[in-house]
């Protein structure tokens, strides 16, 4: 045991045995420099989820995400519940399409209540519940519901805590027009996902679906459906004096002209 | 006092349950399951982030995306397993730094000042004090304030959870380099933490 002290020493076996992955024994100082370096997730660490997953349907994942995922969802879900999400997700769409023009702010909470389907809201929309028809906007193109933008919303949702859209982030694009703005993101994707967990049934994405603040205050339009403060989820006790990890426009992707194999980066 | 440290760089990782199909989401992900390869961001990138934090300092973001693009690009050509593809995506991470250092002209800066670790309280309690008071920048920031091979070493052993031989490999060494540079970095960072001041 050592002396507090005394300068805390740490042995070469110790180095060693950690480079083994063994569990070691190490001064209380370095045990907490350890755990602070490895505690959970902070603020903006998992922002660049949504690009990273634009960019691997970019590289030529596309064609068979789409069929294996339904093929998947059908099997979990089974046809009805399937066909019910369809129209749930086709009634949020046209939500958020509408939400694009109802700048204004008074955007209708979307799927409130436990039937997220048809009617409730001032869409000016007949087309509730039929999945194929289109939303009576202009950017229709974009509004055919997909697992893709399902997940992309899910992910955007439960895992970032600062909802901030990268403004000329060309991934968010697809959400982005889905949702009718920028700024309409967190509204829509809160709405997407309480109707799809709502219609069925299993509450996955439950938890974190709140809508975290979002750019700066200045989405008037946002009602969140749901509301409540923020809290993280991580729960990390610490403060980040360095500040501002978020909002942090990361401009188009450079391309690397280099080759593909990671070779041992001699420099 | 003595305090066991968990296995090294689990720490997060052992409290979601998805990290334990980390292994079978690269699988996954290699036949082009989005779900999958979210599986993997969410596991690798806030090591990626921190090893790039201490590598580039506030531009970590930006090189971590670069990374990011690379890894979803090359993907299908990994194989391995868990420990293997954080080497991989350390690597590639790695790169991206290099690249970045070289445009900027300039090597690892950190987000604060190399003497920021505040308050901690001189003295007896100085060592629980670290415990609850440290932050992840604190941490990453005294271990980007050693000498950068070092630097890289202790990041890619503690905060990434690379074994000797792998961070050997990603940083282009033997793993008898790799060793020593750990074991001073870890020393020297024993009597910094120690001695605040």
């Amino acid at each position: 045991m050592l002396s507090r002290n005394q300068a805390p020493r740490i042995s070469r076996r110790t180095a060693a045995r950690m480079l083994r992955g063994a569990p070691v024994t190490v001064p209380d100082a370095l045990a907490g420099l350890f755990a602070a370096a490895v505690a959970p997730p902070r603020d903006g660490e998992l922002a660049g989820e949504r690009a990273a997953a634009e960019a691997f349907l970019a590289a030529g994942h596309r064609s068979t995400v789409p069929r294996a995922r339904s093929r998947s969802m059908h099997r979990r879900l089974g046809r009805p519940v399937a066909l019910k999400v369809a129209v749930a997700v086709a009634a949020i769409f046209t939500v958020g399409g509408v939400a694009a023009a109802a700048a204004t702010g008074h955007l209708a909470r979307p799927a409130s209540g436990s039937s997220a389907s048809t009617s409730a809201h001032p869409a000016p929309s007949a087309s509730t519940d039929l999945p194929a028809t289109s939303p009576p906007h202009g950017s229709s193109a974009a509004h055919h519901p997909s697992p893709s933008l399902v997940g992309q919303c899910r992910a955007y949702t439960a895992r970032t805590t600062n909802h901030t859209v990268p403004p000329d982030d060309p991934a968010a694009a697809a959400l982005i027009t889905a949702a009718g703005g920028k700024t309409n993101v967190g509204t829509y994707c809160a709405a997407l996902l309480k109707a799809f967990s709502a219609s069925a049934g299993t509450g996955s994405s439950t938890g974190n679906s709140a809508p975290g603040r979002s750019a700066a205050g200045h989405e008037a339009g946002a009602h969140h459906p749901t509301g409540p403060p923020v809290t993280h989820p991580a729960g990390a006790p610490v403060t980040h004096p360095a500040g501002t990890p978020a909002t942090h426009s990361t401009g188009p992707p450079r391309t690397h002209p280099n080759g593909a194999a990671p070779a041992r980066g001699k420099h | 006092m003595l305090e066991s440290v968990p296995k090294r760089g689990k720490s997060w990782a052992a409290e979601t349950a998805a990290d334990a199909d980390v292994t079978a989401a690269i699988g996954q992900a290699q036949l082009g399951d989005e779900q999958a390869f979210s599986v993997l961001y969410r596991s690798v990138q806030p090591k990626l982030y921190r090893y790039l934090q201490v590598m580039v300092g506030q531009d970590a973001e930006d090189v971590a995306s670069d990374a990011w693009l690379q890894i979803a690009r090359d993907l299908r050509s990994f194989r391995g397993d868990e420990d293997g593809f954080h080497a991989w995506a350390a690597t590639i991470a790695r790169r991206r730094a290099l690249d970045h250092l070289r445009h900027q002209r300039r090597r690892p800066v950190t987000t604060m000042p190399a003497d920021w670790l505040p308050e901690l309280p001189v003295g007896q309690d100085a060592a629980e004090a670290a415990i609850e008071v440290m932050s992840t920048d604190a941490a990453l920031t005294l271990i980007a304030s050693l000498p950068p091979n070092q630097a890289e070493a202790v990041v890619l052993s503690v905060v990434v959870g690379l074994d000797a031989k792998s961070a050997a490999v990603v940083l282009g060494k033997r793993p008898g380099a790799v060793r020593t540079a750990v074991y001073r970095g870890l020393r020297t960072l024993a009597q910094r933490v120690d001695k605040p001041v």
